[in-house]
């Protein structure tokens, strides 16, 4: 206990001394040390200091005047709140210097501390970590570079199927690389829509897998996660298209097996077109019209039909009957008609027909230049030949590679028929010189070189025609004598250089 | 919702080492005392890194913003090529034997084995894509942080509030999307479906 508060004890010591003796009685209340006396804990062989000076005191007999004591000075107690605000104030962290106000009142660390604390270094792991995912993320770019080009060529092709352009559309993929099954998705669209349809299998094969088709090649894990699932809901369109084209093929050989075997022999001229049984097989296929539940056979059968109407030179009308037929059977199958109809119709002079189907080729497909080659054939055959011309410059010009030779060959029958010579031999020259060389091309060059008066040329040509073991057509040199004009070469029906009477096969 | 917030932070580890570095490092450029440098916990803080409020104007939205963009742009490089072949092209074969790089440093350990070649084309895009999708879940910053923003967001004048407008309200709606795991199911929603479409 502290010295003040001894001294405050003796004093009222002194008091309650000196008021028992005054009232002369036991004063329980005036007794406020007796408790602290009257501890029982407290040893008595061992006195306090105070109990030890009460003593005193009392042995003294000497009354303890309250103005004697007034003179001691009085310590005054400890204020605990005082040393409260004192440990506050000091750093929470250190505990020994005081904090740093000036960030604030309720701010608790010292200013040593909180630079210790701003300047924590970052964690060693953190930083190689760090250095780590930019390594990663540098090879990223590397491997995502490296795809660009792949990349510009699908987008270029989903721009050009966007504007309908599905042959162009269809050569970016083809040089795109390995595109993934998401981008087969829509090759395989453009393939159907386009008519590619040999395209269709190989996207499907190469890009795809079905585990529900029954096959002796075992599904491995590389297929599994290397390839799109068939069945799956988001690869419907694809099933489709691929299951159609199955059917369209299982039909088409089964019709095509009841004269192949003729077909065959026709093309190697082991037999003749009047050893066909033509009569017989148009009734097997009319038999089996009745039976065909499908539209994909039954417009199998009519091609089939028409295929060997062509074949055996049944003429223009059945032709055009048998195709009709293959339309109406199956109008989707576009791709299986249109071409050939179209011609035929032109053929026929059924021109309003054969230019509403120019339009439609057009719609399906803005690369189709098949569209514009058999405008300008209607336009030839309406003696428009100037616009012809014109029509197939421009598709000269919009073709890659001057790849589309059918232009150049109707650019040169129509400047023929105008009798513009020089005109045509430019145009039959790239054909004949190209990759359209032809027995066509080949007499038709040579007619035109004749008629240039261009003898060096002309016998080089009747020197390719001999070299492919064919001879000299005989329509040029009805032309040559007047027995037939340019109009009647090229605006008949078939072929305008008719094979002469001995074949022999031309190297087309 | 802790735990899972937790594990959440775990499954994609990667962006939350990289949210508590930059974290840190906007710490020190802003001279905050940071009180605990640890980013992987097993409590709130998972992720992010303890330090003193930030008090000065414009500085709490620097602290929440930073960070987060940094996140964000790593997780677009890091996703690029996933993106491209998983998402674009589909391309999960071939893309090794169309890469001049990858052939030739794997040209002999992948040498006719395909399942191998078909493994290794499935899962490296596979992988960045996890890295990219990591980084884009740890873009948020702590909801008390975002709080302390929204204080001084407050007492901005009408023209810079116009101007972190935009980013302000991503971080005040991320911060307690990200702290109950929210983001993480929303972007592995988003990756799924993009997968497939």
């Amino acid at each position: 206990m502290d010295n003040e508060n001894k001294n405050e004890e003796l004093f009222d010591e002194a008091s309650a001394i000196e008021e028992i003796e005054e009232n002369d009685q036991p004063d329980v209340s005036v007794e406020p040390e007796q408790p602290e006396q009257e501890q029982p804990m407290e040893p008595e062989t061992e006195q306090s200091v105070e109990d030890e000076t009460v003593e005193r005191l009392n042995a003294m007999g000497d009354e303890i005047d309250a103005e004697d004591l007034g003179g001691i000075p009085v310590t005054p107690p400890d204020d605990d709140s005082v040393d409260e605000e004192t440990e506050s104030e000091l750093c929470v962290m250190c505990g020994e210097k005081p904090a740093d106000k000036s960030f604030g009142e309720d701010y608790d660390l010292c200013a040593d501390c909180r630079k210790r604390l701003v300047k924590a270094p970052i964690s060693f792991a953190s930083i190689l970590f760090f250095i780590l995912i930019i390594g990663v993320c540098f090879f990223g770019f590397l491997l995502s570079a490296s795809q660009l080009s792949t990349l510009q060529a699908v987008s270029d092709a989903y721009d050009q199927a966007g504007s309908n352009h599905l042959y162009s559309a269809i050569k970016s993929l083809s040089s795109a690389g390995n595109i993934g099954w998401k981008t087969a998705k829509k090759a395989v669209s453009l393939y159907n829509d386009s008519g590619y349809l040999s395209g269709i299998a190989s996207m499907v094969d190469a890009y795809f897998y079905d585990a529900s088709a029954s096959s002796d090649t075992k599904l491995t894990w590389a297929d599994k996660v290397g390839k799109g699932n068939l069945n799956a809901p988001w690869n419907k369109d694809v099933k489709k298209i691929y299951s159609d084209y199955n059917t369209a093929m299982d039909a088409y050989e089964k019709y095509y097996a009841y004269f192949s075997e003729y077909d065959e022999q026709l093309y190697y001229g082991e037999i003749a077109v009047k050893d066909v049984p033509y009569d017989e097989l148009i009734q097997k296929y009319e038999t089996a019209k009745q039976t065909e539940t499908e539209s994909a056979g039954l417009a199998f059968i009519s091609y089939c039909e028409w295929y060997l109407a062509n074949m055996c030179e049944k003429g223009l009308e059945t032709e055009l009957q048998y195709m009709k037929a293959v339309q109406e059977a199956c109008p989707d199958f576009t791709w299986l008609y249109l071409t050939k109809l179209t011609e035929l119709q032109i053929s026929a002079g059924e021109y309003e027909a054969a230019e509403a189907n120019c339009k439609k080729m057009l719609q399906i497909n803005a690369d189709d230049y098949y569209g514009e080659y058999f405008r300008a054939m209607i336009l030839r055959r309406q003696g428009k030949y100037d616009e012809a011309i014109a029509k197939m410059d421009a598709v000269i010009a919009d073709y890659e590679n001057n790849g589309f030779y059918y232009a150049y060959y109707e650019a040169g029958i129509n400047a023929f028929l105008k009798n513009d010579i020089k005109q045509a031999l430019s145009y039959i020259k790239v054909c004949y010189e190209g990759e359209y060389l032809n027995y066509n091309t080949a007499n038709f060059y040579a007619l035109l070189n004749k008629l240039d008066n261009n003898e060096e040329e002309y016998q080089a040509a009747l020197d390719m025609i001999s070299s492919n073991q064919a001879q000299l057509s005989p329509t040029v040199e009805k032309y040559l004598k007047k027995q037939i004009t340019a109009e009647e070469m090229f605006n008949g029906v078939g072929n305008p250089f008719e094979q002469p009477a001995a074949e022999s096969e031309a190297a087309e | 919702m802790t735990v899972f917030y937790v594990i959440t932070k775990f499954l994609t580890f990667p962006g939350a080492i990289t949210k508590a570095l930059f974290e840190h490092i906007m710490c020190k450029v802003l001279k905050l005392p940071v009180e605990d440098t640890r980013c992987l916990r097993t409590d709130e803080m998972c992720g992010h890194i303890e330090h003193e409020l930030v008090e000065r104007p414009v500085a709490g939205f620097w602290l929440c913003f930073i960070p987060g963009l940094l996140n964000f742009l790593l997780g677009m490089s890091l996703s690029l090529f996933g993106v491209i072949n998983v998402y674009c092209l589909g391309n999960y074969t071939g893309f090794i034997q169309n890469n001049a790089l990858l052939s030739n440093l794997f040209a002999s350990a992948l040498t006719g084995n395909a399942n191998l070649v078909s493994t290794v084309n499935f899962l490296l895009p596979i992988l960045f894509l996890w890295l990219g999708f990591s980084m884009f879940v740890n873009m948020a910053p702590l909801p008390e942080d975002a709080l302390m923003m929204k204080e001084q967001y407050k007492n901005l004048n009408g023209f810079l509030k116009v101007l972190f407008a935009p980013s302000y309200f991503v971080m005040r709606i991320g911060a307690p999307l990200e702290r109950y795991g929210v983001t993480f199911i929303l972007f592995a929603v988003i990756a799924v479906v993009l997968a497939i479409l």
